[in-house]
């Protein structure tokens, strides 16, 4: 497969693809690395070259706390969005391409909508008056409002969901790229259903697994929106905290040298893991 | 399983009979295989041979446990197995593309079903070792399948199917992704292990010429029916059908009407002028005046010179291509019906394209079939 799609390509000189790209890089150095390097350059001169900044990002209790907090539910939400979305991806695999597509459908056209509209569906849903606490309270099997929102499970919940697509479509294509006669062949030579997904198509679909993982950690350690909504003060993360230094304290160089220490933190770990983040091409 | 290390795989004797009865698989709509019943004996090489979509792939799948019968039932070494889950039939299957455990070494893959009958891991490393070496792999055990020609991950699929002593072996056109060079020598070595090993192997194949150098029997499919089953002389001597003439061998097909029959022997007359003797067995429900269809296999027929007082079929050359020992003479006859000739090579020489002669058909050789609306 891959061999016949690198046969395809064409090679363009070096200048002539240089000048393809040359709009592309250019809009982006003007609108996204410029303005990242301004902010860095905050973090440092105040106004003169300073790291004091960072000296207080990394040894304030306070905000180690937060990175602490933020690791820990970013790694949380990634395991929710796993456990919830493997089985969806299996699913789709399972099911003819007509309801692969349809189940696809659902599980992609909520991208298409706002992940503010989508948090606040979950206030509604969690809220003290909202449709959970009335729903329990109608059976009895509550007798007052229990508190879901403003906490880390809700968080790691309502994040959860909104990550899902991003952990189902790399798990679906690494487990699409696994043909039917695998799980035949462990079969005919005696595995129970059990094993053939323990031996088989666990272990080929890990590199989906890992993809999906890694992406949805990835972008819950800088999401902003929905922890801002569900979390509440006493579950603060990372975006929320820099949102605040620099928007309510007006303290730009902290939130500067916060925002450092996180796009390090993430490329870090992009840079770590990098072979497996290529979507679309999931090896086995 | 316990013992199984102990016995050698060179014992014989091992294979399972099985039988078919009247099985029956339908897709919604669709019927794949309609009533068919089989039996194989014990150590017996029998090919299902049939084009695409005739439902021999879905009788091997029914065999083999994927695929859940719609009516009928099937018993392997008299034990019936209709409802039993593909894990617990003991058979050795062998799939088109190899079907090789990419994340797992080749001996992994080999000791997969003995992992999985609870083998101890020492005991298992002897039978992988033992198993690789039957197919001439030795020392290939620490490969990934990928590292590996496509002929070899055959042999490692086909080791990975004997590990376990299955007393059956299901083969789905396991030779079809090779070249032909590879295949012929594929043939020969699945042949030796199977009389070595005394295992009973059904083997599905669209390619003809494979089924009558392997098999012992060939079961004909079309049209998810029968055609017919018999040995590879059977099949190709004297075929029940005219599906099963046309699609085993090359043969040539002259229309006609049957003129007269008297007891076992008959005349058709073409369409295009001329007469043939066929030989009309009882079975053959042919009345004179019946539209049917002669056949003719290429190395039955005779070229004679033109106007050597002969009774045959008048034609000229047309065309003629060389394979070495034989070649095919193309002939256009009366009618412009046109007729092969499989001659040895030397009889070439003085025949030039335009040279008018008389075709004659080896006495009993021709076959004749009533014909149907399409033909086949």
């Amino acid at each position: 497969m891959s061999a016949l799609a690198a046969g395809d390509r064409r090679r363009l000189s070096g200048p002539a693809s240089l000048m393809l790209v040359a709009p592309f890089v250019l809009v982006l150095i003007a609108v996204f690395c410029w303005p990242i390097l301004q902010l860095l350059s905050a973090s440092l001169f105040d106004p003169d070259f300073t790291l004091r900044h960072y000296e207080q990002v990394l040894t304030s209790e306070f905000t180690l706390g937060v990175f602490l907090r933020t690791f820990r539910v970013s790694f949380l939400v990634a395991c929710f969005a796993l456990v919830v979305g493997y089985p969806v991806a299996a699913l789709m695999r399972s099911l003819p391409p007509m309801g692969a597509a349809i189940v696809g459908a659902c599980v992609l056209i909520p991208l298409w909508t706002s992940v503010l509209v989508r948090s606040f569906a979950w206030t509604v849903l969690l809220q003290r008056n909202g449709v959970v606490n009335e729903a329990l309270q109608g059976l009895g099997i509550t007798s007052g409002p229990l508190s879901f929102l403003y906490n880390e499970a809700a968080v790691v919940i309502a994040q959860g969901h909104v990550m899902l697509p991003f952990m189902i479509m790399p798990i679906y294509q690494s487990l699409r790229a696994i043909p039917d006669e695998l799980p035949r062949a462990a079969l005919s030579l005696g595995a129970s259903r059990t094993a053939v997904f323990r031996e088989v198509i666990w272990p080929l679909s890990r590199p989906g697994v890992v993809a999906g993982f890694l992406m949805v950690f990835i972008v819950t350690l800088g999401a902003f929106v929905t922890p801002a909504l569900i979390g509440g003060p006493r579950s603060l993360m990372l975006a929320t905290l820099i949102s605040g230094e620099i928007t309510e304290n007006l303290n730009w160089p902290l939130g500067a040298a916060l925002s450092a220490v996180l796009l390090v933190m993430v490329m870090l770990l992009i840079g770590l893991f990098s072979r497996f983040l290529r979507f679309g091409r999931v090896e086995m | 399983m316990a013992d199984v290390a102990t016995r050698t795989i060179d014992t014989a004797g091992m294979g399972a009979d099985v039988s078919i009865r009247s099985l029956v698989k339908r897709y919604g709509p669709v019927t794949a295989v309609e009533d068919i019943s089989l039996a194989v004996a014990s150590g017996e090489f029998l090919s299902v041979l049939g084009p695409s979509g005739s439902g021999k792939t879905t009788v091997l799948m029914c065999l083999a446990g994927f695929e859940i019968p719609s009516a009928g039932s099937l018993h392997i070494g008299g034990r019936e197995v209709t409802a039993l889950p593909p894990n617990r039939r003991e058979i050795g299957v062998i799939f088109q593309r190899y079907a090789l455990f990419p994340h797992m070494s080749v001996r992994d893959n080999v000791r997969f079903p003995l992992k999985m009958r609870g083998m101890a891991r020492r005991q298992a490393e002897a039978v992988v070792e033992e198993a690789l070496a039957t197919v001439r792999l030795s020392g290939f055990g620490d490969r990934l399948p990928a590292q590996l020609s496509g002929g070899q991950q055959q042999r490692v699929a086909l080791a990975r199917a004997i590990s376990f002593r299955p007393p059956l072996l299901l083969m789905d056109e396991p030779l079809s992704a090779l070249d032909k060079k590879l295949r012929e020598e594929m043939q020969a070595e699945i042949k030796d292990l199977q009389r070595r090993l005394g295992l009973t192997v059904i083997f599905v194949t669209h390619d003809q010429e494979e089924a009558l150098t392997m098999s012992d029997r060939i079961a004909v499919m079309s049209h998810g029916r029968l055609e017919q089953v018999g040995t590879p002389e059977e099949i190709y001597g004297n075929p029940a059908t005219s599906f099963v003439a046309r699609f085993v061998g090359e043969t040539n097909i002259l229309p006609g009407i049957v003129h007269r029959r008297s007891g076992q022997d008959g005349t058709v007359a073409l369409d295009g002028g001329g007469e043939i003797a066929v030989p009309l067995p009882a079975e053959r429900r042919l009345a004179e005046g019946s539209a049917a269809e002669v056949m003719l296999r290429p190395e039955h027929v005779a070229v004679m010179p033109a106007g050597s007082g002969v009774n045959g079929l008048a034609a000229r050359l047309v065309g003629h291509s060389f394979a070495g020992a034989t070649v095919a003479l193309t002939f256009e006859a009366a009618g412009g019906q046109r007729l092969v000739a499989r001659r040895p090579a030397r009889e070439l020489a003085g025949l030039a394209p335009g040279a008018e002669v008389v075709l004659v058909p080896e006495a009993g050789q021709a076959r004749c079939f009533a014909r149907t609306g399409q033909g086949a």
